[in-house]
């Protein structure tokens, strides 16, 4: 399967450098390092890292670049980003909550290799291209679906990697597919795609294709989108399955307001039976998913988002009891955790229910200073999660960041994320060049 | 006594209607910088707060006009921080692209009263020449007063009934003989919180087009210039679907 991702890029990439050769190719892109450091006075031991078998320290380093060669003329478009990264292995572990198709990390690496302490990863984010005709678009390649009116989460769409909410403005990778959209230049816009390897099959084969398609419409009082995927092969733990959902984006006295729902015939994760060994399965039948929020922008400048997320794949009181016995189980039965087990701890879509508040705010003297507090509860669970982060922008290149993340649990007997969590707080400073 | 009463009527009324429409006349021959079908703009932003001034940054525009709807498109293509950042703005919606991840947004109306870039433009600020002030507000003439030495028509602009996005009055400033924007000042609530002013015309095509645009904040040590660098009327550069959320996704 590997193999055959390759030589599909690579057959990509190839037509995709001759086409636009004509074209301007620019480069651009992003360094980044972060220092962090876990003031902990335990010894990092929690259900999910017993005898901190992740070997987290007290202060880590991590980096990363991302590397972006774009062309284009106007009639065609040309992507390339790729991103290396290399962090300690111990943060694989607080990294892999969002991993979109099993323990990794959340953009999911395409090559990976381990130094020592140290993950070193290649990550393929982007390679496609794209090309006009009238008001038809094409677009063949790894390229982002991530649709929806979210800030933390986007229910509704249906064919991207999980969205981090403590950090949505993360890149994400995008999905191998070949697409074809219609854009009317005012109202409405169609888009028809297809999407290619996302199963663990090994040839390619009729019950392996999925198909998807999108429609935004604007409307005097509000912009709608409805979008669906459908699929023959639901037959084990995918992450890409059938689905249909909608979206809406209304202006009230100023504000955003927006809405998400998705119906999704199974879950994209598996979830712990109540078994004599814990045995994981996928969860089965239709299930519902839903977002509504409010953004407004402040004279003043600041920014509010509020949201609410009802993840009808998340865990409910029982379940994380049962993930909680799990851990125990195979942390004192085999003396480790199975990765399978890992990848259900996913902070931000782990409970039912969640709540955010983020806030931003911009000073300008003497160079741009960016304020932002986000708020992640979990009401079902008890937990919240706090980040306040100051970001300065001394020129146009350089940015420097001092962020704080605090999970607290509310109650421990709920087996929430803050409580499962190794690291409770975390003191992150990191400096960024953009080129 | 009441035909007197008329004659009196019509002798100060009627001059003023016609001051009145001379007011918006007026408004609508300035207006003819923005009477534009297709245009390419290259131009730099350069933000002055307390003095200091912040990294340059570069954008093109596109704009067109099809059947009588406006169509920009803004990408910042410098400094790399905001690089890729765009703007499209269809009529009175408008759609953010953030150039980090490429995700497209459209904004509330909140957002578009909100700074531009962190300039003293507003996003509304920025697409007010689509359509023209006479679009969303009408005109009284208010005299005449001399700015830097040239003579001005003095036009109090209030909105036009149902007109969305307005300033709550803009006083401009019209240059007697060219007919050109000199200087508006924008009031809200009451007060006059920002002066705009037009400067280094050019004529390009037959069309006087000033090249610097210069926002001075009255509510803070600030100043926001646009300086033209290339400008193209009916450029080549610009195609019917720069104008669409698809191209916005692909924009580099």
């Amino acid at each position: 399967m590997k193999e055959k991702s390759i030589l599909i890029l690579l057959i990509i990439f190839f037509f995709a450098a001759l086409v636009p050769a004509q074209s301007m190719l620019v480069f651009s892109g992003d360094f980044n390092t972060y220092f962090e450091s876990y003031p902990e006075d335990t010894d990092y031991e929690s259900p999910i890292n017993p005898s901190n078998g992740a070997g987290l320290n007290e202060l880590m380093l991590r980096q990363e670049a991302l590397f972006k060669m774009e062309g284009g003329n106007g009639t065609d478009a040309f992507q390339f980003w790729t991103g290396l990264n290399s962090y300690p292995v111990g943060s694989a572990l607080l990294a892999a909550s969002l991993d979109s198709e099993g323990l990794g990390t959340a953009s999911v690496m395409e090559l990976n290799s381990i130094l020592g302490e140290t993950i070193i990863g290649l990550d393929l984010m982007r390679l496609s291209y794209s090309w006009w005709t009238g008001n038809l678009n094409f677009t063949l390649g790894r390229q982002s679906f991530l649709t929806g009116y979210g800030y933390g989460w986007n229910p509704m769409d249906l064919a991207s990697p999980l969205k981090d909410p403590s950090d949505p403005d993360a890149d994400l990778r995008g999905t191998d597919a070949i697409s074809v959209s219609w854009d009317s230049g005012s109202n409405l816009q169609l888009k028809v795609y297809s999407l290619l390897n996302t199963n663990s099959s090994g040839a390619l084969a009729w019950e392996d294709v999925k198909v998807g398609g999108e429609a935004g419409l604007l409307l005097p009082f509000a912009e709608i989108k409805a979008a669906g995927l459908w699929g023959l092969r639901n037959d084990d733990a995918e992450y890409y399955p059938s689905a249909v959902s909608g979206g809406i984006l209304m202006d009230i006295l100023g504000a955003g307001v927006y809405g998400e729902a998705v119906l999704r015939r199974d879950g994209r994760t598996e979830t712990v039976t109540d078994t004599a060994d814990f045995i994981l399965a996928r969860r089965d039948g239709w299930i519902f998913s839903a977002l509504a929020g409010l953004e407004y922008y402040f004279l003043n400048g600041m920014i509010l988002n509020l949201e609410y997320f009802y993840n009808g794949e998340g865990m409910n009181d029982e379940e994380r009891s049962l993930y909680n016995q799990a851990l125990e189980f195979n942390s004192t039965s085999y003396g480790v955790i199975p990765g399978a087990c890992y990848s259900l701890y996913r902070p931000g879509y782990f409970s039912r229910q969640y709540l955010l508040i983020n806030l931003l705010y911009s000073v300008w003297d003497p160079f741009q200073i960016d304020f932002g507090l986000t708020c992640i509860a979990s009401p079902d669970s008890m937990a919240l999660s706090a980040m306040p982060l100051i970001t300065i922008y001394p020129t146009g290149n350089l940015s420097f960041r001092l962020g704080y993340t605090g999970m607290f649990s509310f109650d421990n007997g709920e087996y929430n994320e803050a409580w499962l969590s190794p690291v409770k707080h975390i003191i992150s400073l990191s400096a960024g060049y953009s080129f | 006594m009441l035909r007197k009463s008329l004659i009196i009527m019509v002798v100060f009324l009627v001059p003023l209607a016609l001051w009145a429409q001379s007011g918006d006349e007026l408004l609508r021959s300035a207006d003819d910088i923005f009477d534009i079908d297709q245009l390419y703009q290259k131009s730099t932003l350069t933000v002055t707060r307390n003095g200091r001034t912040q990294p340059v940054q570069t954008m093109e525009s596109y704009y067109q006009e099809v059947s009588g709807e406006s169509r920009s498109l803004a990408v910042f293509l410098a400094p790399a921080r905001v690089k890729g950042t765009a703007y499209l703005t269809l009529d009175n919606d408008l759609w953010v692209r953030f150039g980090s991840t490429g995700r497209i947004r459209k904004l509330s109306s909140s957002a578009k009263k909100n700074s531009a870039a962190g300039s003293d433009f507003t996003y509304i600020d920025m697409g007010e020449g689509n359509d023209g002030y006479s679009a969303k507000y009408m005109a009284e003439s208010g005299g005449t007063e001399t700015i830097d030495g040239m003579t001005c028509r003095r036009l109090v602009l209030t909105p036009r009934p149902g007109a969305e996005d307005v300033y709550e009055k803009i006083v401009a400033f019209i240059h007697q003989d060219s007919l050109r924007y000199i200087s508006l000042e924008l009031w809200e609530d009451g007060a006059h919180i920002k002066t705009m002013d037009f400067e280094d015309y050019r004529t390009i095509d037959g069309l006087d087009y000033p090249y610097i645009i210069r926002m001075t904040s009255r509510t803070r040590d600030s100043e926001t210039v646009i300086e033209t660098e290339i400008l193209e009327l009916n450029s080549a550069r610009v195609q019917t679907n720069m104008f669409s959320q698809s191209y916005l996704r692909n924009i580099r």
